[in-house]
């Protein structure tokens, strides 16, 4: 698939809400380029619910459901039962897409067991969480998704753990489909939602979505630094179905040798979230362990890549 | 004494809820929120369509036409043009915007 | 056909019969076997209905709110802390103006587990939007649970409705009743209908932000709705009578209340023990009847203005607590009676986590009122320590005495 023959249609209507060089709503629309516009959304609150515009115009072109917070697995279980009724009856000649678009916080927190039960459920949908790595509606406070020493609104001094990981959780739920993707990698984040709208089950996305108010970079470089963050291993592209692992895009080709792993402070001075590792001196203590994690993911995924033709066929999903 | 407003004549409003419809410029013309705008050096332009895609706000066509009643001058058009055929340009506002 | 039924049993023949197509919901005692028999229905065909074994009550309602938002006949059943546990959601489904139905088990609240009736659990979500119609029989809650699709569905009301019955009395026990045929509810209840749904041949969105200058209406709408419920439930009520045959009263049922002097205002089943009340104090030559409120949302203004202000004497009978004032019936009571009325209003509150309430104590202190022998205000007279509590409270006098804390 390429860029030009991505259709022109928008879902997504200008003049919306969204801050300037918002990821979220980039994603939206690059979501919506694969699935089209027999699509029932659901948003749950997040910053999407605001730049969708407020009471009575709305910059979404889909048939849209704003939902309470932890509702997301819960409230598209009864839009697909309510669907597969109304097909049954003939009133649709097709399901249509069914689409919970929530953030890290209605997916990692306080979304999580409404998520986990649908899955358990193999409910009919796909999820996406797109992932600003904290609650940037509510101004920035840290979630489960915050990366380790990343400023936060209440991690003033940097977030002392390391984050959830959401897309493995979903993997351990034996879900049909589990993918990552970036906006930096736009024809494989359409190859993702057009493999996922063809799959009946629960599917699950995660986009990653450097936010320039909430990460403190310019609003010019949304784009790079999601870019940065997959060339550094720091956000990770890969598939997950039939039991099987694929890495994706920019990962694959660091994983397989085409590209090296580009060093992690090279996203991390990027961001003004990371500033303090930075300044007013180098935290070398730090920046090692996160290097260090980054380095040892892709080593051992390099090993066992080249391992792949002497032992057997297989991916590793992503170590901790 | 004023005189007391009887109960029929509040108003009868009928069915209100939070109903939004769909619209261009839901919030407003954006393009008021710029202070830098993309402008397009065409003799450059491959029609690669990365800013196209890039683009938060929808309001590049498919064909490199920049609606600038929408554009709120984030930069990431020119940032990632290869070509770099986007310049952001300050634009000459008067004060009252 | 004649059948010997649990009231839960016939909360499910009431969602079968009305067609109901997603139900949603997570088992919680004693609402459970309603859930049950659904499933059983179901896997016997003899029920065409998805129904998602949600992960808990919260998720309940998400999911009925998002069927009902595709335009579905959708059903959900709870209890107590599964009815708190959605509380965040009952007022978003009210405000989403979408029909829904749910039964609710009156079940009392903990801290510590009591699976006993009091109607403590829907009076504390009184003010969600929900309309609430409190059922006496079993009869009664199959025949309010078809009754509530007509109510929720009605074009002027589109609100969800809470049928509401007590734990055990009526949710457990066995009773007689007549369940109507498919035919004969089809013919009550027309199919589904709503004022909007998530129709991909015309977008909308729905619940985006709403600022102070746009969303008082949405709220008064929502009020208005309530007061044409008034309406729908008498026309529903009516109807229901005519096609299918019973009838339980509309927004009130009433007991010999023609030459009354002095009322006995309950909810629920302790309002049919009221009626055994009424007998022996009419014995004793007091002129009582009994009124049960069925509709507590939207409440009985006009008709209990009608019925209570002219007599002597009202005794509210209250089965929940409103803390840090009075029983909560009592005071709604009063609120429809004032300016209109020079009754003694009297209220006890009792029964609380299914603590009998037998007619003889109703006799008793409505015949104290009656005698001048009370003060107008809440009591508890059934409140008295037993052995149990003094167990309790040695064994922390004991701790007390131990960690020197006196």
């Amino acid at each position: 698939m390429r860029l030009r023959d991505f259709p022109e249609d928008e879902v997504f209507l200008q003049g919306s809400a969204a801050c300037q060089g918002c990821p979220g709503s980039a994603a939206i629309r690059v979501a919506f380029k694969a699935l089209g516009r027999k699509t029932i959304l659901a948003v749950i609150a997040s910053c999407t619910s605001v730049f969708q515009s407020p009471f009575p115009l709305s910059a979404l072109d889909v048939p849209t459901i704003n939902m309470a917070f932890a509702t997301g697995g819960a409230v598209a279980s009864g839009i697909t039962a309510a669907a597969d009724r109304l097909v049954a009856r003939g009133e649709f000649e097709e399901k249509p897409n069914i689409l919970v678009w929530a953030g890290d916080g209605g997916t990692y927190d306080i979304g999580i067991q409404a998520l986990s039960g649908a899955a358990e459920r193999d409910a009919d949908f796909i999820y996406v969480c797109y992932n600003n790595e904290a609650y940037s509606n509510t101004g920035t406070q840290r979630s489960g998704a915050t990366p380790y020493a990343a400023w936060t609104t209440n991690t003033t001094k940097g977030k002392e753990e390391w984050r959830k990981d959401i897309p493995q959780i979903m993997v351990a739920h034996g879900v049909p489909y589990v993918a990552t993707a970036s906006l930096a990698y736009p024809t494989d984040m359409y190859n993702k939602f057009a493999k996922a709208k063809e799959i009946k089950g629960t599917r699950y996305i995660e986009i990653q979505a450097p936010c320039p108010p909430g990460w403190k970079f310019p609003s010019s470089h949304t784009i790079k630094v999601a870019r940065l963050a997959v060339q550094t291993g720091m956000w990770m592209l890969y598939e997950h179905e039939g039991g099987k692992t694929t890495y994706s895009a920019g990962t694959q080709r660091i994983i397989q040798g085409q590209s090296k792993l580009v060093p992690v402070e090279e996203y991390l001075k990027e961001q003004g979230r990371f500033r303090h590792l930075f300044s007013p001196e180098r935290d070398e203590v730090k920046i090692a362990e996160i290097q260090g994690r980054m380095s040892h993911i892709f080593e051992t995924l390099q090993f066992t890549h080249k391992m792949k033709e002497h032992i057997m066929d297989i991916e590793l999903a992503p170590p901790r | 004494m004023p005189k007391r407003k009887k109960k029929e004549e509040e108003e009868e409003i009928g069915f209100i809820t939070t109903l939004s419809v769909p619209c261009e410029g839901s919030v407003g013309l954006t393009g008021s929120w710029r202070v830098f705008m993309p402008v397009l050096d065409e003799e450059k332009c491959n029609k690669c369509l990365l800013c196209w895609i890039y683009c938060p706000e929808a309001c590049i066509t498919k064909d490199i036409k920049i609606n600038y009643d929408y554009c709120k001058g984030c930069g990431i058009c020119a940032e990632e043009c290869p070509r770099k055929a986007v310049a952001m340009i300050k634009e000459e506002k008067n004060e009252t915007g | 056909m004649r059948r010997v039924e649990t009231g839960n049993h016939v909360a499910a023949w009431g969602a079968r019969l009305a067609r109901v197509e997603v139900v949603s919901a997570y088992p919680i005692t004693p609402q459970t076997q309603v859930i049950e028999e659904i499933s059983r229905f179901i896997d016997e065909g003899e029920m065409d209905c998805e129904y998602i074994p949600v992960e808990s009550e919260h998720s309940a309602m998400a999911a009925m709110i998002g069927s009902a938002a595709m335009g579905v006949r959708s059903f959900s059943a709870t209890s107590a802390h599964g009815l708190l546990y959605m509380h965040e959601l009952l007022h978003w489904a009210a405000g989403i103006r979408l029909p829904m139905v749910m039964v609710n088990v009156n079940r009392a609240l903990g801290p510590g587990w009591n699976i006993w009736c009091d109607h403590q659990d829907t009076i504390a979500a009184r003010d969600t939007g929900w309309i609430q119609i409190y059922c006496a029989s079993h009869q009664e809650i199959l025949d309010t649970t078809i009754q509530a699709f007509r109510i929720t569905e009605d074009p002027k009301v589109i609100l969800p409705v809470m049928v509401c019955y007590d734990a055990i009395f009526l949710s457990h026990n066995y009773m007689q009743v007549e369940i109507p045929d498919q035919e004969t509810v089809d013919r009550f209840l027309p199919p589904f209908r709503s004022l909007w749904k998530l129709d991909l041949d015309y977008p909308l969105t729905h619940g985006a932000v709403i600022y102070p200058d746009d969303y008082e209406e949405v709220r008064y709408s929502m009020f208005q709705g309530l007061d044409n419920a008034r309406e729908a439930i008498k026309a529903a009520a009516a109807e229901y009578r005519d096609v299918v045959g019973s009838f339980h009263g509309d927004m009130v049922e009433t007991y010999r209340m023609e030459d009354a002097e002095c009322a006995l205002v309950a909810m629920g089943s302790m309002a049919s023990e009221a009626k055994v009340a009424v007998d022996e104090l009419r014995e004793r030559g007091y002129r009582c009847g009994v009124v049960r409120v069925r509709s507590f949302r939207p409440f009985p203004r006009e008709e209990l203005r009608e019925l209570l202000a002219p007599l002597r004497a009202v005794m509210v009978i209250d089965r929940s607590v409103s803390f840090g004032l009075e029983g909560p019936l009592y005071s709604e009571v009063k609120a429809v009676i004032y300016g209109h009325s020079d009754a003694e209003v009297y209220d006890i509150i009792t029964g609380l986590g299914g603590r009998d309430v037998t007619y003889e104590l109703m006799v008793e202190n409505t015949e104290a009122a009656l005698k001048g022998r009370l003060e107008q205000e809440t009591r508890w007279p059934t409140v008295r320590l037993n052995e149990h509590h003094l167990v309790m409270k040695k064994g922390l006098e004991e701790y007390w005495k131990k960690e020197g804390v006196r």
